[in-house]
């Protein structure tokens, strides 16, 4: 299956704007954005992603938090999560990793690569499962 | 030497030596953690006990010899095997508590007792046998048995100090002995005052008071070097907090320096690949994000600077006698254009008279007009911002009050604290550095001065600055 839809989160708009041209002009995805994870606990069951793109540093609700409540879905129990993150301490990202994040995208990031990098991800995964 | 574990010899001695466990309430109390310092105490002694257990032995061995050849080698016999159950004991005990770890207060009290014990147990059967010796020369002055009790009681001082009750125990017992052997010399003889026995009695005493004094010294040397241990111990602690808190600081700064390089990399990548060549109004979106987070960037830095001399030069102020009502209006005059375009006006409800306070005029205007954006910033348009100036209790109080968002309940960590703001609910959250109100407080609590807000979350909030009235 090839990758279409990803859902992205993020809190800061300027950073959600980037990211929507590199997926949307350079990838060619089919992308939903939220500003917040309470925002996104309501998007994803109507957008159905096959793919999460979280920021981890978000008021209220963290990425990873926001990741954990999705997962709790049955619908979205194996959807795969990628991270992006401008918080680098090498223990955390491992944690992410050991926890199950497909990768993590350090910020900042380039938004030419952005797309190729989510690719390769997911066939890595595909490949994997 | 066979190397026992606590938990090896636990169940094998029984439970004597099974100190209170977790589980086990005893009177009721719950476990508590062990006392630092008792447990230095506690760990100190018992090394200190099993470092000199062979000494001990040679000691016992050489006495016991001299009392087998010159007194009796039946008290020697019976004196040595006592000395050495109670020396097994308190081995025992020992290396228990030196290999205790992590336990509470309860097992702590419950190895002093055992510690306690096993002393006294020793002290008393080496006070006999100096006794017993003393008896079987008769009423003869006694060099022997007198001089084993001074050692033991200085062995005690110099060695078994750690644990004042123990040393304590230890002394008590030995001085008994070392009183009863010429007291009841001088009971049976009754001598004249001129007799050896009297002078044997002052020396008892005189050496009894020599030993105790020797004992409080050490005892007052091993209290300093813990004291001053703990005091090392408080200062790495602090030192360790300071360190935790600048490294979550830097960790911080770095996320929040990378979130605008993140937009202005990433936008400067996309137009200088061309992907924008066919949409020029595209293109202006993603240099206006660049130029908006490039300014970004360059406020941040400006605040962390800011922030960063605030914190380590005070003296850098320069104090003067201010008008702060003047310094109120300069603040609104510079925001007003701002204000305007947000279709929000600044109404000034200054007191009438002048309000005079020793201050730094820059710092100070810095305060109102971060007071003053703030407001901006979480106000509705149109809408009217008012700023009032009052004298309350010797303190000069500037108000500025919004008609904006208003701020929950129980949020004064998050207004004041660093890169963290109350969430407007609207997205506009993402203005500003989240340092303004952090650097306002600085500055005012660095003028003896005070910050705070009233709020009522959708009605607005009102936060007053107040800096002490300059004497007249």
């Amino acid at each position: 299956m090839a990758l279409k839809k990803i859902l992205h989160v993020d809190d800061d708009q300027d950073i959600r704007t980037i990211t929507q041209m590199s997926l949307e002009m350079v990838g060619g995805f089919e992308l939903q954005q939220c500003a917040s994870g309470k925002e996104a606990l309501i998007v994803a069951p109507q957008f159905q992603p096959d793919l999460l793109l979280l920021d981890v540093m978000m008021p209220e609700m963290s990425g990873e938090e926001l990741w954990h409540k999705l997962m709790e879905m049955p619908e979205f129990a194996a959807t795969p999560a990628i991270f992006m993150t401008a918080k680098v301490e090498k223990s955390f990202l491992t944690h992410l990793l050991v926890d199950g994040a497909l990768a993590i995208v350090e910020k900042p990031f380039d938004p030419m690569e952005l797309s190729q990098q989510i690719t390769e991800a997911w066939t890595a995964h595909r490949n994997a499962a | 030497m066979v190397d026992f574990s606590y938990h090896d010899i636990a169940p094998r001695l029984g439970s004597v030596f099974a100190p209170a466990r977790r589980d086990v309430r005893p009177n009721g109390h719950l476990p508590t953690p062990v006392n630092p310092r008792l447990e230095k105490r506690l760990k100190d002694f018992a090394h200190g006990g099993l470092c000199l257990l062979w000494k001990r032995q040679s000691m016992y061995v050489f006495v016991s010899l001299l009392a087998a050849i010159y007194v009796s080698p039946a008290l020697a016999l019976v004196s040595l095997l006592v000395c050495q159950t109670a020396e097994v004991f308190d081995f025992f005990v020992s290396r228990a508590v030196v290999n205790w770890r992590n336990g509470t207060q309860q097992e702590a009290l419950r190895f002093r007792h055992l510690l306690l014990l096993a002393s006294t147990l020793n002290a008393s059967a080496v006070s006999a046998f100096a006794i017993g010796f003393a008896l079987l020369e008769g009423p003869v002055p006694h060099q022997m048995p007198l001089f084993i009790l001074f050692a033991s009681g200085l062995f005690a001082a110099v060695n078994n100090h750690q644990v004042p009750r123990i040393l304590l125990a230890r002394l008590i017992v030995y001085g008994a002995g070392f009183l009863f052997i010429p007291i009841f010399d001088l009971w049976l003889v009754r001598p004249p005052l001129t007799s050896p026995l009297w002078l044997q009695f002052a020396t008892a005493i005189f050496v009894l008071y020599f030993v105790v004094e020797c004992a409080q010294i050490f005892l007052r040397l091993y209290r300093e070097n813990l004291d001053q241990l703990d005091t090392l111990r408080q200062e790495r602690d602090r030192a360790q907090a300071a360190y935790d808190v600048k490294s979550k600081f830097v960790s911080t700064v770095s996320h929040e320096l990378r979130t605008p390089l993140t937009s202005i990399s990433g936008s400067l990548e996309l137009l200088g690949n061309g992907v924008f060549k066919s949409q020029p109004d595209k293109a202006e979106q993603m240099l206006d994000i660049a130029r908006r987070n490039c300014r970004r960037l360059g406020a941040l830095i400006n605040d962390l600077l800011d922030l960063q001399k605030l914190e380590s030069d005070k003296a850098d102020f320069r104090f003067a006698r201010i008008d702060m009502n003047e310094v109120a209006e300069q603040a609104v005059q510079s925001i007003e254009a701002l204000a305007l375009k947000k279709d929000i006006t600044i109404t000034c409800d200054l007191s009438r008279t002048a309000l005079f306070a020793e201050v730094d005029e820059a710092r100070m205007g810095q305060v109102l007009t971060n007071l003053l954006s703030n407001a901006l910033k979480f106000s509705h348009s149109p809408s009217e911002i008012i700023v009032t100036s009052e004298v309350v209790d010797e303190f000069i109080c500037i108000s500025v009050q919004d008609h904006g968002v208003g701020i929950p309940d129980g949020s004064e960590e998050i207004v004041f604290g660093r890169f963290t703001q109350v969430d407007s609910g609207d997205g506009r959250s993402q203005e500003g550095t989240g340092l303004g109100l952090s650097i306002a407080k600085t500055i005012v609590e660095q003028h003896g001065g005070f910050i705070s807000y009233k709020s009522t979350p959708g009605a607005g909030t009102t936060f007053t600055m107040g800096v002490p009235l300059a004497d007249s």
